[in-house]
């Protein structure tokens, strides 16, 4: 097998015992990798009802086949596992250094099952696993625990933890790795914490075996210089990262502001990508292999505010800044810091704190409940509040449960601004009708990274199209999904495969994926059974869905976005037309009318045998 | 007429030297388009651009009205595929 080392580390927490596994060359080219491997296990080994925080849920560390080769961004993993939050199957990403490491352990995948009776950490150097006592760990911040790690077990090792947040069990909590990168999203945190898993560190020197290294060398090498030269020459992800996003996203009137009550904001001017290349920034900060380098390694010289770490990107800047009302940049770094120490995504904690302050100033929370005046553009009570969350003190331990339960609690759900209980990204649908027939649909929960069709209806990816209209929209969110499906179970980065193995001839597909899988694998992939393979694993996580009681009826979106008009921009008077768009999507995806994948569609996929009815 | 150019991202070092900010107002010739504006600066076209007026989705050969707004960054491709 080459690319993928077919082999997978399956550990047991209770038992404190390892085994190796092996897969086969069918079912590696079926699934992909990554993503795709995972949702096959899950779906397969798990009872889809079973809580997220038990030990019955299973938790994977997945690669993919491009993880650790010379794919320029090669450098993603993700965790895959049922979400505390949405109650759905999560797929959370991240990149840095410690996936290559993974990978270079010569494991595909590493299993979790059960819960270790007491905190442990995981030590992988090759095929050498130990399972060692993490009770000194627990309690310290991300940081401190990597920097203890690294000096007991080896200093070249890489680190995957949680902090006091997957600890404390706050739903949004997240698995950091190399300190300062996230697999941020639902609450894949909080359940490593509730497997009492404090770290997963790795070191390895297996190589990742290519079927046509000349070829696979020559495309990457290509792909490498093209985005190289694009950036040296002052391409804005270089220069800016994400953050020269927020002016653009405010003139288009879908910036979330004040928790979603516009989406332009006044404050912008204090919140722009130049705001931290001028104050803030020290220099951009590739992950391995990346010729873009969009994380953003920034300093705040101030006494209120002060520290040093990576961020912000433009999501953070959407939920800290605009969404609560603060355009003080050195506040919104502070909080991304504290969310990176702690091991919070800074979506949901951002997101949540916006729906408390509307919460307060509607005197649905009483003031003595929350301990201090709560209201939008207080940047101090942000700050306090990202503490509270992770220690689970005070009125932060109501918001650990997220915006949706908090709303719900003090009887104004309406006010979350969620799909499936996770807190929407940051681009305001009734302004961008494509994301709000994503969120509704995305087997996540809220999520950009399900399928950005922002990277068309804002940024102009393959080509500029109206993100008010309605045209073609449920087909191209569809082909975003799967495309964004592929993308994950690669293990390559999203950021350069959209923006660079486009051929806008043919629509939405990432046309030199395709030959960088062949030459990597040796399997025959083209453009149509790679986009299937993609489109066979969202519908597995579709059905696991299903079978976990999730159904059509939590494909939607909240009341603000459906009744709630926009006041201002170009989408004032705008809501999001989901209702136009949902039948015809569940139409092109060959689900029937209630959103369960009909048979054929299942048999044309190969997956039949998991028809739900 | 009167109009408001918008420059976001790196295309801001597209404006003359000392300009403050992001932003210009011009006084340009009755039935201008857009794609006149950008020339004045040397703004790249679509689709290498995405070019926006009052927030939305140009024609190209759209004429412009006073006191329209157009804004323009790169299109996240770079310019080249």
């Amino acid at each position: 097998m080459k690319a993928w080392h077919g082999k997978v580390l399956r550990i047991n927490l209770k038992d404190q015992t390892s085994k190796v596994e092996t897969v086969t060359q069918e079912f590696a080219s079926k699934y992909l990798g990554g993503r795709g491997w995972a949702v096959k296990y899950l779906l397969d080994e798990m009872d889809p009802k079973v809580d997220a925080l038990s030990p019955e849920n299973m938790m994977i560390f997945a690669t993919g086949p491009l993880t650790g080769t010379v794919a320029p961004t090669g450098n993603r993993y993700m965790v895959v596992t049922k979400s505390p939050l949405t109650g759905a199957l999560t797929n959370s990403n991240s990149g840095g250094f410690f996936p290559t490491e993974m990978k270079k352990t010569g494991f595909d995948l590493f299993i979790f099952e059960g819960k270790a009776d007491k905190p442990v950490y995981l030590w992988i150097d090759e095929d050498q696993v130990e399972i060692r006592s993490a009770e000194h760990l627990w309690g310290k911040n991300v940081p401190e625990t990597e920097d203890t790690l690294l000096a007991e077990t080896h200093p070249k090792a890489k680190v995957a933890c949680i902090g006091q947040g997957g600890e404390n069990l706050v739903l949004f909590a997240s698995i950091m790795n190399d300190k300062h990168r996230a697999a941020g999203r639902s609450g894949v945190g909080a359940v490593m914490g509730s497997k009492n898993l404090k770290a997963v560190v790795v070191k390895g020197s297996q190589p990742v075996e290519i079927a046509d290294p000349e070829g696979m060398d020559h495309i990457c090498r290509e792909m490498s210089k093209t985005v190289g030269n694009v950036m040296k020459a002052g391409g804005a992800m270089r220069v800016y990262g994400t953050s020269y996003v927020p002016p653009i996203t405010n003139e288009m009137g879908i910036l979330p502001t004040r928790n979603f009550q516009s989406g332009q904001f006044e404050g912008i001017q204090g919140i722009t990508g130049d705001v931290i290349n001028e104050k803030y920034l020290k220099k951009p900060k590739p992950c391995f292999r990346c010729p873009i380098a969009c994380g953003r390694d920034t300093k705040v010289d101030d006494p209120k505010y002060g520290g040093e770490g990576e961020g912000p990107e433009y999501e953070t800047i959407a939920a800290y800044g605009s969404a609560c009302g603060v355009d003080n940049m050195a506040a919104i770094i502070k909080a991304n810091y504290l969310c990176n120490e702690y091991g919070l995504d800074t979506i949901s904690a951002g997101m949540t704190i916006a729906c408390a302050m509307e919460l307060a100033e509607k005197d649905y929370i009483p003031q003595e409940t929350i301990g201090f005046d709560l209201h939008f553009g207080d940047p101090d009570a942000m700050i306090e509040l990202t503490h509270q969350i992770a220690k689970r003190e005070g009125f932060g331990d109501e918001l650990a449960m997220g915006s949706y339960r908090l709303a719900e609690k003090y009887g104004h759900p309406e006010l979350a601004v969620t799909a499936k209980k996770q807190e929407f990204p940051g681009y305001d649908p009734r302004g961008s009708q494509g994301m709000g027939l994503l969120y509704a649909t995305s087997n996540k929960g809220a999520s950009h990274m399900s399928g950005d069709i922002a990277y068309s209806e804002v940024f102009g990816v393959p080509e500029k199209i109206d993100p008010l209209s309605l045209e073609n929209k449920a087909e191209l969110v569809k082909r975003f999904e799967d495309a964004f499906t592929v993308i994950d179970s690669t293990g390559l980065c999203v950021f350069l495969s959209v923006r660079y193995m486009f051929d806008p001839q043919v629509e939405l597909w990432p046309t030199p994926m395709s030959k960088v899988m062949q030459f990597a694998t040796g399997v025959p992939y083209t453009q149509q059974t790679l986009l299937e393979a993609g489109e066979r694993v969202f519908n597995m996580e579709r059905l696991f869905l299903l079978r976990a009681g999730i159904t059509h009826a939590d494909d939607t979106l909240p009341p603000r976005m459906l009744n709630e008009p926009l006041p201002s921009g170009p989408g004032k008077g705008h809501v999001a037309e989901l209702d136009k768009l949902l039948p015809r999507f569940y139409e092109i995806r060959g689900w029937n009318e209630v959103g369960i994948p009909d048979k054929e569609k299942l048999i044309s996929l190969g997956i039949s045998d998991y028809y739900f009815q | 007429m009167e109009i408001h150019l918008k420059l976001f991202a790196n295309y801001r070092n597209l404006f003359p030297p000392g300009t403050d900010g992001y932003q210009l107002t011009l006084t340009i010739p009755d039935n201008s388009t857009v794609n006149d504006v950008l020339a004045m600066f040397s703004v790249p076209q679509a689709p290498e651009s995405v070019v926006l007026v009052n927030g939305k989705t140009h024609l190209p050969d759209e004429l412009l009205k006073n006191g329209d707004v157009i804004s323009a960054f790169p299109a996240m491709a770079g310019g080249n595929h």
